[in-house]
């Protein structure tokens, strides 16, 4: 049995399973919330002070994932302040939709609390 | 239209089972204390140190706690302490509901390099280090 991934038409992402011939046994949604649940707790916070067409205010990404999603996602968000002033999203999710997320810009060089 | 003149965002590590603290304009002998205190007080098994800049120091202990003894344990140390800067701290922490301290460099500051370690170092510490490595990894490939 393995598990994977698959990206259908109808559903979106979904976990199929199958058995070792590559047979069909299961599919489930793929539920950002499983991602959340596994990270939960490690994310990477990015954060400043945002200028983009939304105007200037401390903004702050959270994202959650592995390694080389977060290091595209942090890259991918330098260019994309965030829209709204608190972001909490998984890095994967991010980068397939960054616009619905962010909106170009700048990070402003000024002092920020963390 | 925005100018696309670029200055990198602040990184940093954030979670909610991990104790964390910032210590702004703190002596390190009265952060040794209230760390030692309240690692013993709330048996938090062990914490380590590091130097944000000078006279800013980060705390991060090792045992895993819920949001809500997180909580209790940073408000206890803010107001016990009656450092006011700590106190805004906790009050940030709130709001955002998860705390976060810095980890990457922030513009002429260093990243936080670890100057003290107490006491057991297996569980929470363990973890942020590592995603403190994998932040500097990230940071240093912007």
């Amino acid at each position: 049995m393995a598990k994977k991934i698959e990206s259908w038409s109808r559903y979106g992402r979904v976990s199929v399973t199958r058995d070792k011939k590559g047979r069909f046994v299961h599919w489930e949604l793929y539920v950002e919330a499983l991602i959340r649940k596994i990270y939960y707790g490690k994310a990477i916070a990015v954060y400043g002070i945002g200028v983009n067409r939304f105007g200037r205010a401390s903004r702050r990404y959270e994202f959650f994932g592995v390694g080389r999603e977060l290091e595209q996602a942090v890259r991918r968000a330098i260019h994309l302040p965030p829209k709204d002033r608190f972001v909490s999203v998984s890095a994967r999710e991010f980068l397939d939709n960054p616009y619905k997320y962010g909106s170009e810009g700048y990070w402003d060089g000024v002092k920020v609390d963390s | 239209m925005v100018s696309r003149s670029i200055r990198s965002p602040v990184l940093g590590y954030s979670d909610r089972s991990t104790v964390k603290l910032d210590y702004d304009r703190v002596p390190l002998r009265i952060v040794k204390f209230w760390s030692r205190r309240a690692c013993d007080w709330f048996k938090l098994e062990g914490y380590i140190i590091f130097e944000s800049s000078r006279n800013s120091f980060h705390v991060v202990y090792n045992r895993p706690v819920t949001w809500r003894r997180n909580m209790h344990i940073i408000s206890w140390i803010a107001v016990e302490s009656q450092l006011g800067k700590l106190r805004d701290y906790v009050l940030m922490q709130v709001i955002k509901e998860s705390s976060t301290l810095r980890v990457g460099p922030k513009f002429k500051k260093h990243s936080p390099r670890i100057i003290y370690r107490y006491g057991k170092q297996d569980r929470q510490i363990r973890e942020f280090l590592e995603m403190r490595k994998t932040i500097d990894h990230v940071s240093k490939n912007l």
